[in-house]
């Protein structure tokens, strides 16, 4: 189910203030939707949608995004290209258009998006976005034939827009684009334009049921949101056809890790201002160890994510963290509930050369969760000097240092790389290059390449569990073992107890039938502030025969 | 009596010679004589490996002037043998911290250990000296002031809203060149006059095709 909420409960806690400079510029008391002069403003109606079809199976986007607007922007001299949500947070960078802006004005006019008076206009959006006429619209721009467009198969990414004066430029931006656009500029666009650029903008819009990989929001609807959270939650709406909403995930844990394994657990902080004259510190209690992380800082009204590394316990388990949060910040999650499990459980049984299974039949290759690209940013603070003379007598007195912490928003990133190779077992007489017989086996060797520029705050890609056709990518599976360390590990099948020369090898079943002998491996446990980086790989022989016909039968020579 | 004859005298002679080189070179063969090697047993590579690991991790809680106990689940079996070991050494060692050249560029924080931080230590600049304080020709920061500086009380300092604009800074908006200021990006492309379009056709606005409930 899809929600759309326009904030109205901020408005009437704070009397609203209305400057007379710029078209219903608006200015809730503190520099919200723009400082009420010519440099920073936001006039309301001044928004639209920016729509992207996107392929419901894999979540790609099939077309180029189209923004809708009942205005007419042509003054917007910075913008960002027509990318949305999905892209960025494939890893795309916020970087300025160098072409005109382009807009669409349907001739039926959209309902009010972004709000400016708290009258709630959700029914309307719904009506129109899902209506016969806006749908034949979108058909017409992009395209797609109408009928194709609305079997099931697509879905619309919907994203408010806001044209807006800042730092006496015309922009116009996504809230995914603002939230990303404040980060370049180190909290510049939310100091000035906080209610519009982090409050009304992205709470716009946003899902009351995951959907397109993208969890619901259940945070705060009242107050200014985080660019973390603008970036991962907010700003979105889904139209879709005749499907039903992808099953949300539902789970009674914050993390699922493996045991034995170096893990990277987070918690945001925010509340007052933290700097090196006034720290937060935040503790967290691991299974009666107690781990204290400091410099966590951020500028007033603004949040830190806080983070600890630490290796998990050897046994399947599930644990809850104790957060503690010391100084002038807190944290709206003070237990973080932890699920240990051991994958090391379910390998496949003994081959045997009489197995049989005819009512096999392949099944397609899962899509295990696989994010190669994470991003997350410091606060970094930096001593404002602001020198005053104090005088003490006619020609004597004194400098004194009234400065002040500024911040600075230090952005980070990694990337994880990896390919498989699965090949010939050395003792398969009769392999070929890319072909073999079934009921040999095969071997496999996965490099895996991790970088960042905070080597501090990630992990290495310690696990890769292998998946194989004969089992539908399900039921039974193989742990790899990691051969060498570091940030660019490899990874092959543990030895075989089932082979004679304790080879790392996997044996296909004999019932194998001849075509492609596809096998998926699933890269994980690679660690960053921001959650797991994981990778789905795939490679395949062909099967030509089965081992039975590299045998027969002939009388002893006498 | 004549005790020893020119022939006896002769051989006892030669006689005490070749015993003085006879002791002379084993008295010089001795000095190049080996030790004798007892045999001893080899550690395995998997011990190599292993007390690397370990002295890794003597190491890092040397770093952190924090001793902690060695998780054996991170060593492996083979260094439980080895675990009496090296904690006994972890007491004997005396080494002072490592200390890594600040290179500018280290944006790392600590992540080992119970004493973690997200990044690097951030401290105030250095306190002026007593000259620089009382110099009024020129701030501590080493700005000169072209006229006497003007006294303020120090209860009545304000913070200014703006830092100071620079002169010549370009404000966002400023053209030039076919360029126009941004923040954030600096000079960029004056993208023009964007453009719009206008799309109508059928479809009945109040037929509803998708969901989004």
């Amino acid at each position: 189910m899809f929600f759309m909420v326009v904030l109205v409960i901020f408005n009437f806690i704070i009397p609203l203030s209305v400057f007379a400079i710029g078209d219903g510029n608006i200015d809730s008391g503190g520099g919200d939707m723009g400082s009420g002069t010519s440099e920073n403003k936001w006039s309301s109606g001044y928004d639209g949608v920016r729509i992207t079809v996107v392929r419901a199976s894999d979540h790609a986007i099939v077309s180029t995004p189209i923004d809708f607007t009942n205005k007419s922007p042509t003054n917007v001299r910075l913008h960002f290209g027509k990318t949305s949500k999905i892209s960025y947070n494939n890893g795309i960078t916020l970087s300025p258009s160098t072409t005109s802006y382009s807009f669409v004005n349907p001739g039926q006019e959209m309902p009010r998006i972004v709000s400016t008076n708290g009258s709630n206009n959700i029914e309307a959006i719904k009506k129109y976005f899902c209506s016969e006429y806006t749908i034949k619209r979108i058909s017409d721009i992009t395209g797609m034939n109408y009928d194709i467009l609305i079997n099931g198969e697509y879905k619309l990414l919907l994203e408010p827009i806001a044209y807006y004066t800042f730092q006496g430029v015309m922009i116009a931006t996504t809230a995914t684009e603002a939230a990303m656009y404040d980060e370049k500029l180190s909290g510049g666009l939310r100091s000035k334009m906080v209610s519009l650029s982090h409050k009304n903008l992205p709470l716009a819009m946003f899902l009351e049921l995951g959907d397109l990989g993208y969890h619901a929001w259940s945070g705060s609807t009242s107050t200014p949101a985080s660019n973390s959270d603008i970036k991962n939650y907010l700003g979105l709406g889904i139209v879709r056809f005749k499907e039903k909403a992808e099953e949300p995930i539902v789970s009674t844990y914050d993390y699922e890790y493996r045991v034995n394994t170096e893990v990277i657990t987070s918690i945001m902080v925010g509340g007052g201002q933290s700097d090196p004259d006034n720290p937060t510190y935040v503790s967290f209690n691991i299974g009666g160890r107690t781990y204290d992380v400091g410099n966590v800082y951020y500028p007033r009204g603004d949040s830190q994510l806080a983070w600890v590394k630490w290796t998990t316990p050897s046994t399947e388990q599930n644990m809850t963290i104790y957060v503690n949060v010391d100084g002038p910040g807190g944290t709206a999650k003070s237990t973080i509930n932890i699920k240990i499990i051991d994958l090391d459980k379910n390998p496949p049984p003994n081959p045997v050369a009489n197995d049989r299974n005819d009512s096999f039949s392949y099944a397609s290759i899962p899509r295990r969760e696989e994010n190669t690209n994470a991003n997350w940013s410091i606060w970094s603070p930096w001593w404002y000097s602001y020198w005053v003379w104090h005088s003490t007598g006619e020609d004597s007195g004194y400098w004194c240092d009234h400065g002040w912490w500024e911040f600075d928003l230090e952005q980070y990133s990694a990337r994880l790389s990896a390919d498989m190779r699965i090949m010939n077992d050395n003792k398969n007489p009769t392999g070929n290059g890319s072909s073999f017989k079934s009921g040999y086996g095969i071997n496999q060797l996965v490099n895996a390449s991790i970088s960042s520029n905070q080597s501090s705050a990630i992990t290495y890609p310690q696990n890769a569990i292998s998946y194989f056709p004969e089992f539908c990518y399900e039921t039974y599976w193989r742990v790899l073992d990691r051969m060498t360390s570091g940030s660019s590990p490899k990874f092959e099948f543990k030895k075989n107890n089932y082979s004679t020369y304790k080879n790392r090898t996997h044996f296909s079943p004999i019932w194998m039938s001849d075509g492609a002998y596809t096998v998926n491996t699933w890269l994980i446990d690679a660690w960053t502030p921001v959650g797991m980086l994981s990778m789905n790989l795939t490679d395949s022989l062909t099967i030509r025969g089965n081992l039975w016909q590299d045998w027969h039968i002939a009388p002893l020579k006498p | 009596m004549k005790v020893f004859n020119d022939r006896s005298k002769k051989w006892l002679v030669v006689a005490s010679g070749l015993l003085i080189c006879a002791v002379l070179v084993f008295m010089i063969s001795s000095k190049f004589q080996k030790e004798p090697v007892e045999e001893v047993a080899l550690p395995n590579g998997e011990n190599t490996i292993n007390d690397v690991i370990a002295e890794k991790n003597n190491e890092i809680n040397i770093d952190n002037g924090n001793l902690e106990k060695i998780d054996d689940d991170t060593i492996g079996n083979a260094e439980k043998e080895n675990e009496g070991k090296v904690e006994a050494s972890e007491k004997e060692i005396n080494v002072p911290p490592i200390k890594v050249p600040d290179t500018g560029n280290n944006k790392n924080g600590v992540d080992k250990g119970t004493n973690q931080t997200i990044q690097v230590d951030v401290k105030k600049p250095k306190e002026p000296t007593k000259e620089e304080l009382t110099d009024p020709t020129k701030k501590p920061d080493g700005e000169k002031v072209e006229e006497p500086p003007k006294n303020i009380d120090h209860d009545k300092v304000e913070k200014p809203e703006e830092p100071p604009k620079k002169k010549d800074e370009p404000q966002g908006g400023d053209k030039k060149d076919g360029k126009i200021f941004v923040p954030g990006f600096g000079w960029i492309d004056d993208v023009g006059e964007g453009e719009g379009t206008k799309v109508d056709g059928d479809g009945d606005i109040n037929k509803q095709i998708g969901d989004m409930n």
